[in-house]
């Protein structure tokens, strides 16, 4: 269910095809049922969390994290400023990269500048998005991903399938064989046990690393701060242990001020993992000072645009207001089925599937706007209130009209939109599917066995092929409710 | 400032031009409209009129925690016999009002003092325990606010398997948005402020919630009424 | 009261039988019900799909169509969903238009919704009585109205009807219109899904007033061999106001 351990699961052939992953990890009952419980219980919590603390208000906190964030974004540029000026006058070394290579290349600088031979590094999406593990290893500094599931995922040379439980696709008894083969350690698939061995391994790596590397939840403007929330501890190690600490962070992560912060953490843990709030949320305000006893004595602080100014743009702007809380995947039907690898992208679920085609290019995922049943489960999850379902309208609405959907869709598409411009063209079509479809279902009318009257088709060609492939198609009634309408229907009492 | 024109990345001011671009105008300028006000009837969940030692035990009880109610002559008492029962032989202990007399108390009692002020992490990792004091709590969630100073090492809340922690009634605070009154009060802010809300925790396993991943497996907070 | 039936495209082919138990009920409730001839479809299967031109032009003729009309009733939460949130969004550059968009949004009510939040009506005080065991489909369009559990209070003032409800009734069916064609491994694991947990309650009727999550839900029931009987809540409605002859339904709906 992970693919091969050598084959990158978001290493992919463009354009891009959902279909074939979609199909065989919809096969995999084992990786159903994981993901399909642990996602219904982190939304049942989720629910449950806000309800019980916010009740009623509970529209509201989300209503003010949402126009926190976008008015962050509708002055993104002030606000960067204010905190370049803030985070330096506290210390932090700022840098800016354009794209994801960019900021691997910076931060393969610090590390050369440094001497750094040993990087611990903490759990972050956006690393992820510049492939920063690659390009360290590459680099011969012996790197170490330390949130546990990170860990197990890059042992066993998977990627993570979920934007807070990386490892939500795997089992314990993969844990355990990768632990034996990878660590030489006994077999064991105790959860506690494996925790206890991963334990002690980053201890020892604690111990010597000198560059720890993390990612940020928010960057607080107005104090130039760095705001880091985990459960494991590992993020406090990474960010304190080592001399040298460098942090990426995607320009969206920004928030005016302290007072902000408040808001965004009570909604960020309870929609992310059902928590009050995280074990730990670790404010970084510059490098250790002359006074204290421990801590960096370096901070550096990346920030990487990558495609974001592109989403900046006014009709896409708040798919930035995301917190990565991964509530919208939890909540999704579809992620739910197919898991985090289908999407083919680090980012998966519904932002994923808004943003990926973005950031890469709609062309290259066509797929991940049209795979949703625009049901609103995400919306409604949504923290920040983003109005996902519209979104995906809206690219499928750039996909045609940058031809991106196939001709042959768009002229059925233009064809049904004029027959139904008028009403004798729409008594026409109708009429025409009634004799079709009825004729195609004879036979299993009304005398089949079972309640229903109605007549149904198992099996039509063409567009409705993929309809029938799983389940039957009605027939049309014998007579149309407008025939009645003009019939009885209008002088009845 | 700082030596960015010798490494690799973009130009601060082409960086930020790019995002006013997006935004369609020339250059960053300050916003027409206020940032949200943070109104208490949206977001506040305690007010200061709850009895906050209690929401806060509650809470922090909730996130995992064990808590010792004692009273400001019972400090001493409380912590090691908290230490003691744990079975703790080598203990790191920071400074604080609260802990004056602590060192001296478990030394006496024959627990080993680690030294970290010289050797910061590195002589952290064989401590049994850690000792701090909080400069404030959240009586919302349960937390427990540890900041960096003179005295206050970032690893004492982090390195050992047990992390105790001395709070005072006093310093807890109602609601996590009373935290931008915090930072107001204080002149700069730390280097290191963390939240913390109940011990080390994992459930990257299928699910299976597991405590004492990368940091303390117990956090036990002795929580003294000073009123 | 004044109501314009708004029939949609898939009712009044497919489920017609929903639209004449709508006007009965209404009509029984006091209302004057018409049927502006005029109208086809709402234009949502192509708004959704990115055919946002052909959604305006659409859109134009339904807001011309329901000018007149006190309130527009529809069976269907989707189209009114898309008629309520999607049709003045539609009109963002047109001030003449957004208006009468804002217009019709305010006049237009899904079947449940009207009776729940405009007549106001107790079905028990009304002597609706159906005997039977019965679970109900939520239909994701029902979120966009802010609908929660409106129709579910409605099957519990009915006399006589067991209510079972489902274990997971926020999940979706799969239908998604084109979703359901081009995604059809994707959304027939969501509508297995959704068979077992209907199965599940024992109920021999399901309750479910959208015409596609009815369409995808029955046609899944019948491809797994599982024979259960699909209603609107206007019919249960009607039916047990007499005004619809339970067990005539097939005469009735295939004269």
């Amino acid at each position: 269910m992970t693919g091969s351990p050598h084959e990158h699961p978001f290493d992919v052939p463009l354009p891009f095809d959902l279909r074939p992953r979609a199909e065989k990890a919809v096969r995999d009952l084992q990786l159903r049922q994981f993901v399909g419980s642990a996602t219904r219980g982190k939304d049942r919590g989720r629910r449950d969390g806000f309800r019980e603390v916010f009740g009623d208000r509970s529209e509201g906190v989300r209503t003010l994290a949402g126009a926190i964030k976008q008015h962050t974004l509708d002055h993104l540029d002030w606000y960067l400023e204010r905190f370049i000026e803030a985070a330096g006058g506290a210390g932090v070394h700022v840098h800016f990269a354009q794209d994801g290579a960019q900021a691997n290349a910076i931060c393969l600088e610090i590390a050369r500048r440094q001497g750094c031979r040993l990087c611990v590094k903490s759990k972050s999406m956006v690393t992820e998005e510049t492939e920063l593990l690659p390009a360290l290893l590459a680099a011969g500094i012996e790197t170490i991903e330390t949130d546990l599931g990170e860990f197990i995922l890059q042992l066993d040379h998977d990627a993570p399938s979920h934007i807070v439980t990386p490892m939500i696709h795997k089992d314990r008894a993969a844990v355990g064989r990768a632990f034996a083969r990878e660590l030489g350690v006994p077999y064991t698939d105790d959860p506690a046990r494996l925790t206890a061995i991963a334990r002690e391994h980053l201890r020892e790596k604690y111990r010597r690393a000198d560059l720890g590397v993390s990612g940020a939840n928010f960057l607080v403007a107005e104090t130039g701060s760095i705001v880091i929330c985990t459960n494991e501890g590992n993020g406090r190690f990474c960010t304190s242990a080592p001399r040298v600490h460098v942090a990426f962070a995607g320009i969206e992560k920004l928030i005016p001020g302290p007072e902000h912060l408040g808001v965004m953490l009570k909604v960020l843990a309870r929609s992310s993992t059902a928590q009050p709030l995280t074990c730990y949320t670790h404010c970084i305000t510059g490098p250790r000072r002359a006074d204290e006893h421990d801590g960096p004595d370096e901070v550096h602080l990346i920030l990487l645009d990558n495609g974001r100014t592109e989403i900046l743009r006014e009709e896409t702007r708040e798919l930035l207001r995301c917190i990565r809380c991964g509530a919208c995947l939890n909540a999704c039907p579809v992620y739910r089925r197919i898991g985090g690898h289908s999407y083919g992208a680090v980012y998966s679920g519904p932002i994923g599937a808004a943003i990926t085609p973005l950031l890469k290019g709609v062309h290259n995922f066509p797929d991940l706007p049209k795979a949703t049943s625009l049901c609103g489960a995400c919306f409604e999850a949504c923290p920040v209130k983003i109005d996902l379902p519209r979104q995906f309208i809206a690219l499928r609405r750039r996909m045609v009209e940058q031809r991106v959907t196939g001709a042959w869709e768009r002229a059925v598409f233009r064809l049904w939109g004029w027959s139904l411009r008028s009403a004798w063209r729409y008594r026409l079509v109708s009429g025409v599917q009634r004799v079709v479809l009825r004729w195609l279902g004879r036979g299993m009318g009304p005398n089949d066995a079972g309640p229903s009257t109605r007549r149904w088709v198992s099996r039509i060609p063409g567009v409705l092929k993929g309809w029938t492939g799983e389940r039957d198609f009605p027939a049309p009634a014998s007579r149309s409710f407008r025939q009645w309408w003009e019939g009885e229907g209008r002088s009845e009492r | 400032m700082k030596p960015q024109a010798q490494y690799p990345g973009a130009d601060r001011a082409a960086f930020v031009a790019r995002v006013s671009g997006a935004l369609g105008r020339a250059g960053p300028t300050s916003p027409t409209e206020p940032a949200p006000q943070v109104e208490d009837r949206v977001a506040r969940v305690t007010g200061p009129e709850a009895d906050l030692g209690a929401v806060f035990a509650a809470q922090a009880a909730a996130a995992g925690m064990t808590v010792h109610p004692t009273n400001r002559a019972g400090v001493q008492r409380e912590v090691r016999a908290v230490l003691e029962r744990l079975g703790v032989r080598r203990v790191m202990i920071g400074e604080g009002l609260m802990l004056e007399g602590v060192a001296a108390d478990l030394s006496a009692a024959g627990l080993e003092l680690v030294a970290w002020r010289e050797r910061g992490f590195a002589a952290m990792y064989d401590a049994d325990a850690g000792v701090t004091d909080v400069q404030g709590a959240i009586a919302e969630t349960g937390t427990l606010v540890c900041c960096s100073g003179p005295g206050r090492a970032r690893g004492l809340s982090l390195v050992a398997p047990i992390h105790l922690a001395v709070v005072r009634r006093s310093d807890i605070v109602p609601d996590l948005v009373d935290l931008g009154v915090m930072r107001a009060s204080e002149a700069a802010l730390p280097s290191s402020v963390v939240l913390i809300t109940g011990p080390s925790k994992t459930a990257d396993i299928e699910g299976i919630l597991i405590t004492g991943v990368h940091g303390p497996r117990e956090v036990h907070v002795v929580l003294v009424n000073d009123a | 009261m004044k109501v314009s039936l708004f029939i949609t495209c898939l009712g009044d082919s497919f489920y017609p039988r929903a639209g004449i138990a709508a006007v009965k009920v209404l009509r029984r409730l006091g209302c004057e019900v018409d049927f502006p001839a005029a109208q086809t479809c709402c234009g949502q299967p192509m708004h959704n799909n990115g055919y946002a031109g052909e959604a305006r032009a659409l859109a134009a003729r339904m807001i011309e169509v329901f000018a007149a009309s006190e309130h527009v009733v529809t069976p269907s939460g989707s189209c009114a969903a898309m008629v309520r949130k999607v049709y003045p969004e539609l009109f963002e550059h047109d001030a003449r238009m957004k208006a009468a968009a804002e217009s019709l949004a305010a006049r237009t009510f899904e079947f449940s919704e009207f009776l729940v939040k405009v007549l106001k009506v107790d079905l028990r005080a009304l002597g609706v009585r159906w005997e039977g065991r019965a679970t109900y489909h939520y239909s994701c369009h029902l979120r966009e109205l802010g609908m929660t559990d409106e129709a579910e209070g409605l099957l519990g003032r009915i006399e006589g009807l067991e209510y079972v409800r489902l274990a997971s009734p926020e999940e979706c069916c799969g239908f998604g219109g084109t979703f359901a064609t081009h995604y059809e491994v994707i959304s027939g694991a969501m509508v297995r899904d959704k068979v077992a947990d209907i199965r599940a309650t024992g109920a021999p009727t399901v309750v479910c007033s959208e015409s596609g999550c009815g369409m995808n839900i029955e046609g899944a029931c019948r491809r797994q061999g599982c024979h259960l009987e699909f209603k609107s809540l206007a019919e249960i409605i009607a039916e047990g106001l007499g005004l619809l002859d339970r067990a005539g339904g097939a005469a009735e709906r295939h004269a």
